[in-house]
């Protein structure tokens, strides 16, 4: 007689079954402290599962939270499109120079480590305070990554072994950039490209908050919901927010996994002798 | 001065590197390779004939003595590394091309001449995959097609067969001895192998660490059968070296730190 493998659920099967196991466990939570822990006359903090779940057929609530979230959106990737300019060039910059790099490279740790609180009064004077500020947080928040990643690939991608080949081709510095230093770094790029677009999220949001002149987006819409206490409309829009986020960072997951392993056989990068 | 027919493809004159750390890799080494002959570098690992091989190609600076190359072998140099250093990005027709596109040759023509160099190794076929997808023989074959896809005057070897298995290096031993047939291009070629070495070359230069401390000349022309390997003078001959290789280890070793590999 054989023995038998133990039969295992399919792999979608489980992850199913365990993300309705979380929101069964969650919402069993939710309900509890709504209904049990909080007297009715506070039950407004914390409204039932339901009740959230209703204003998604508001269209009142909705229309006017979704189109805040495309401004958000067009906001995010903005900022995620000039911090990938700006920051891939930073980073090819100090690549190509130790001066350079020892010039500017403190205040790409700066831009990661000030509270962006600190920052937000000279953005308000410098960018007005409208949609342009906004654009400017999301940057200053989603950059890092693309430096400090980019850099990275650039001074860490190629072998020895390849500069070595490039050296005794004679190429140029800008062939050796172009046709090395670059590809090897697309790896990098995308894992911090991954990051920032995470972050780019929460620089617009952040912006929407302190930045509200000018068409609304949801981080000013999370503050009217707070300013109102419409506890059930503010859950939503945090959900959604939350939505999108999960959102971005999985097309660009997904992008990464798409580009890396079709040229460099696995996402993520660090390879090499 | 202009290279003539006796001027050889690459000399080493009374070079001595030692490294910033004060470690001497070479003590005085000389020796040339003329075109058309293939030249090999036994010795320990440690030895010293990497260091070698990277001042002759230009990648490390002597700390005395002269280095020559003729004008041909300067501008049309081969490498081939210790392991296949290829862009893992780029298929293998692209990575053959990587050297002519480089130097600016027009797309069509440096895209026929890999293909030429590709089937040149056996991997017509092979072309349009990506080195992730190739074994590690093939890979080596590539890397071999890049070096020789501009036709060098002199193509260095650094340990390329080092890594692979026997039948592989042994399979690969053979097309290099073809392709050294066919094109005569200058060559030296870095090995701790024995056999591989008296297989392939016309000359072996034995090293003891950090200097040149013997030189065999194999009798037999190119090109060369593979089963001459398994012969009784080929056995004789590969004894021979491997004796003069152990006393050369044996008796030099006067600073301690000399022949460390870098």
């Amino acid at each position: 007689m054989t023995a038998r493998a133990p039969r295992r659920l399919p792999e979608w099967v489980a992850s199913v079954a365990s993300g309705v196991v979380a929101v069964v466990v969650l919402g069993g939570i939710w309900t509890y402290v709504s209904l049990v822990l909080l007297d009715p006359d506070r039950r407004f903090l914390l409204p039932p599962p339901w009740e959230v779940v209703a204003t998604l057929g508001r269209p009142s609530v909705m229309q006017p939270m979704l189109e805040a979230l495309g401004r958000t959106t067009m906001v995010s990737l903005a900022g995620l499109a000039i911090a990938v300019a700006l920051g891939a060039a930073w980073a090819i910059a100090m690549s190509q120079s130790r001066w350079v790099e020892r010039v500017i490279y403190p205040y790409a740790v700066i831009l990661q480590t000030v509270p962006i609180l600190a920052l937000t009064p000279l953005i308000g004077v410098w960018f007005g305070y409208g949609i342009p500020a906004r654009v400017v947080v999301a940057v200053i928040i989603a950059i890092f990554p693309v430096i400090s990643m980019t850099f990275f690939g650039l001074t860490s991608g190629p072998s020895p072994a390849a500069h070595d080949l490039f050296t005794l081709a004679r190429a140029t510095r800008w062939q050796r950039l172009t046709r090395l230093e670059l590809p090897a770094a697309v790896p990098s790029m995308f894992t911090g490209l991954r990051s920032a677009a995470g972050l780019s999220v929460i620089g617009a949001i952040v912006g929407d908050f302190f930045f509200q002149q000018g068409a609304v987006g949801i981080g000013g819409l999370l503050r009217v919901y707070t300013l109102r206490l419409d506890m059930a409309v503010l859950l939503t829009a945090v959900g959604l927010t939350a939505l999108f986020g999960v959102v971005v960072f999985t097309v660009f997951g997904v992008a990464e996994r798409l580009v890396v392993g079709h040229f460099y056989g696995a996402p993520g990068g660090g390879r090499r002798r | 001065m202009p290279a003539g027919p006796s001027t050889p493809a690459l000399a080493l004159r009374h070079v001595t590197k030692v490294f910033e750390d004060g470690t001497r890799a070479l003590e005085d080494v000389s020796f040339t390779v003329d075109p058309g002959e293939l030249v090999s570098l036994v010795g320990p690992s440690g030895c010293g004939k990497t260091t070698a091989l990277r001042i002759a190609a230009g990648l490390e600076t002597p700390t005395d003595g002269d280095v020559e190359r003729s004008a041909a072998a300067s501008a049309n140099l081969g490498f081939v590394f210790q392991d296949a250093t290829l862009l893992e990005w780029r298929t293998a027709r692209s990575n053959v091309e990587l050297l002519p596109e480089l130097r600016g040759v027009p797309a069509a023509e440096r895209r026929a001449r890999a293909e030429a160099a590709l089937a040149s190794v056996g991997l017509s076929d092979a072309g349009a995959k990506r080195p992730r997808q190739l074994s590690g023989g093939m890979r080596m074959r590539v890397s071999i097609a890049r070096a020789l896809v501009s036709e060098p005057e002199l193509a260095l070897f650094d340990e390329p067969f080092g890594a692979l298995d026997e039948l592989t290096r042994l399979s690969l031993q053979v097309l290099l001895q073809d392709l050294f047939a066919a094109a005569r291009f200058a060559a030296l070629f870095i090995t701790h192998s024995v056999a591989e070495a008296v297989y392939l070359s016309d000359r072996v230069l034995v090293m003891g660490p950090g200097r040149i401390a013997d030189e065999v000349v194999v009798p037999w022309a190119h090109p060369r059968a593979p089963e001459l390997r398994y012969t009784a003078e080929f056995a004789a001959l590969v004894g021979e070296v491997s004796g003069r290789l152990e006393s050369a280890g044996a008796s030099i070793g006067d600073d301690p730190r000399a022949g460390v590999t870098r």
